[in-house]
């Protein structure tokens, strides 16, 4: 079972600073842990394409939360 | 064995704490974390980090402010600030703090890599210039000479050349340069070094004296002469004799000096008797003793005589690459003369040192570390310690007039003179007049003269 997350995720929307810079923590948190995988994961492992899905999506995620950020 | 270096984690996402030691333990770090910046401030005095990687945003204290903390503790620390939110203003201010780099997350782990590795080398740079046991540091040292530039590495192949035959030498070079430490080195590595090597400096004996110094006399020979006294020839004989400060040798004494180093005899004063001695002798000058025979100011046939070998130590200016050695090895002599845990030197003091301009050479350079580790209070002189104990910067040289240049007639001295005056008042023409000792109208007339314009 994987482990609950320390404390309750702070209440807050997009456009609150502070809910969105722990928002950005969490996905670069996650980045981060994807970079070190793809570079430990041989070439041919099937399951390189699955970490790189996580990556792609997180990265989307971040580049979302980007633009939000300019447009407030 | 060298210990790994330390690297201290500051964020008060633990997530970021697990990824940044995932990355940075098979980095060949050992890694500390703290989720708390205050936290991590009280505990700073007692973990000695290399490497501090630091959040820019955090609940209680901000990175900026632990960045101050870290500069203030360990100085020789290389901080990395990390943001979810760059901004050029924090970024800016980060660097003027003197922060190695800021970066953005999601981390670019290639470029901490980069920074990481370069910062692991500079801390074993800096570890093996330490090191007193480091190997190379011996085999590129001459008798405790410290000069790895290439200047002073064919000055030590000449000194290892000439040493074991040359019966004279004369060392060259400005005020500070180490000119003994040459001498010594001769006399070390010559067939006499079981011998005595005995000093004396021409410029701190009175006239009158010069004589029974270097030849000794006899008793009654005159006035005040109630013993016999052996002279420094005597003392020296099967050694080695320097004579620093040749130039300001008195001409009758000169004479003299001639005829021991002609016949290999002195005379004590006062007596008939002639006794032969063996006497390596090595003498020195800042003076450009040539010119100063072509004058007639020094005797020529002396200076032949002693200009067997001429050996010039290049000013410290001209051989700034051995400035971190020479600072390890000061830092070292010290920290253990005042027992105090100073280990080395920040990066930007170590620049400042690198830059300033030495008029007094090598005795300078010592004498500022020295007054910096009987001051310094942490393990390593910072920027500020180094800093108080520079002497003031002198104003620019270019205008100053020197003895070496060109136009020495009184005229262009003149001249050279009242531009540098100007100079250092900024071109206010009352304050200059003041300082050179002249009404304003007759410093007029002088810029006139000398068809100085301002």
């Amino acid at each position: 079972m994987s482990e609950r997350p320390r404390d309750p995720a702070p209440c807050g929307r997009l456009g609150d600073t502070e809910f969105e810079h722990t928002l950005r923590n969490q996905i670069a948190i996650v980045i981060g842990y994807c970079d070190l995988l793809l570079q430990e994961i041989r070439q041919d492992d099937p399951l390189r394409r699955d970490v790189v899905e996580m990556h792609k999506a997180a990265s989307t995620a971040i580049a979302m939360l980007r633009d939000q950020g300019e447009s407030v | 064995m060298l210990r790994k270096p330390l690297l201290l984690a500051i964020d008060d996402e633990p997530g970021m704490l697990a990824l940044i030691q995932r990355f940075a333990g098979p980095a060949g770090f050992d890694v500390v974390t703290n989720g708390s910046a205050k936290d991590a401030m009280a505990r700073l005095a007692e973990l000695p980090a290399d490497v501090a990687l630091v959040d820019l945003r955090m609940p209680d204290i901000g990175g900026l402010d632990v960045l101050r903390a870290i500069r203030e503790t360990h100085p020789q620390c290389q901080v990395i600030l990390m943001t979810a939110h760059a901004a050029v203003d924090s970024a800016i201010e980060a660097v003027k703090l003197g922060a190695l780099d800021y970066l953005s997350k999601p981390l670019d782990f290639d470029r901490l890599k980069d920074l990481l590795s370069s910062a692991r080398e500079d801390i074993e740079r800096r570890a093996a210039l330490l090191s007193a046991e480091n190997e190379t540091a011996h085999r590129l040292e001459l008798c405790g000479l410290i000069g790895r530039s290439t200047v002073m590495q064919e000055l030590f192949g000449l000194v290892r050349r000439i040493a074991p035959h040359a019966r004279a030498a004369l060392v060259t070079g400005e005020t500070g340069t180490g000119k003994e430490g040459i001498a010594r080195a001769i006399h070390q590595l010559g067939p006499r070094r079981q011998r005595r090597f005995l000093t004396i400096n021409c410029s701190a004996v009175v006239e009158t004296l010069f004589e029974s110094e270097l030849f000794g006399h006899v008793r009654g020979a005159f006035t005040g002469a109630t013993e016999h006294k052996t002279g420094l020839f005597e003392a020296a004989d099967g050694g080695t004799l320097f004579l620093d400060e040749i130039g300001e040798l008195p001409a009758a004494v000169q004479a003299k000096l001639l005829r021991v180093l002609e016949s290999g005899e002195v005379q004590r004063v006062g007596s008939l008797q002639a006794k032969k001695v063996d006497v390596r002798v090595v003498a020195a000058t800042n003076r450009a003793l040539r010119e100063e025979a072509e004058a007639g100011r020094f005797r020529n046939d002396l200076y032949f005589r002693l200009n067997v070998v001429e050996l010039h130590v290049p000013p410290l200016r001209e051989r700034r690459e051995d400035i971190p050695y020479l600072v390890a090895a000061f830092v070292r002599e010290f920290a253990a003369k005042f027992q105090k845990p100073v280990e080395g030197v920040s990066l930007t003091a170590e620049r400042l040192l690198m830059m300033a301009d030495w008029p007094g050479n090598v005795r300078e350079l010592k004498n500022v570390l020295e007054r910096a580790c009987m001051l310094a209070e942490g393990r390593c002189l910072t920027e500020r310690d180094v800093e108080r104990c520079l002497p003031a910067a002198p104003p620019r040289a270019a205008s100053a007039p020197s003895a070496s240049s060109s136009g020495t007639d009184l005229r262009s001295l003149e001249r050279q003179h009242i531009l540098k005056v100007l100079h250092e008042e900024r071109g206010n023409k009352r304050a200059a007049a003041a300082k050179l000792g002249l009404s304003r109208r007759t410093l007029y007339r002088r810029l006139e003269r000398h068809d100085i314009t301002t």
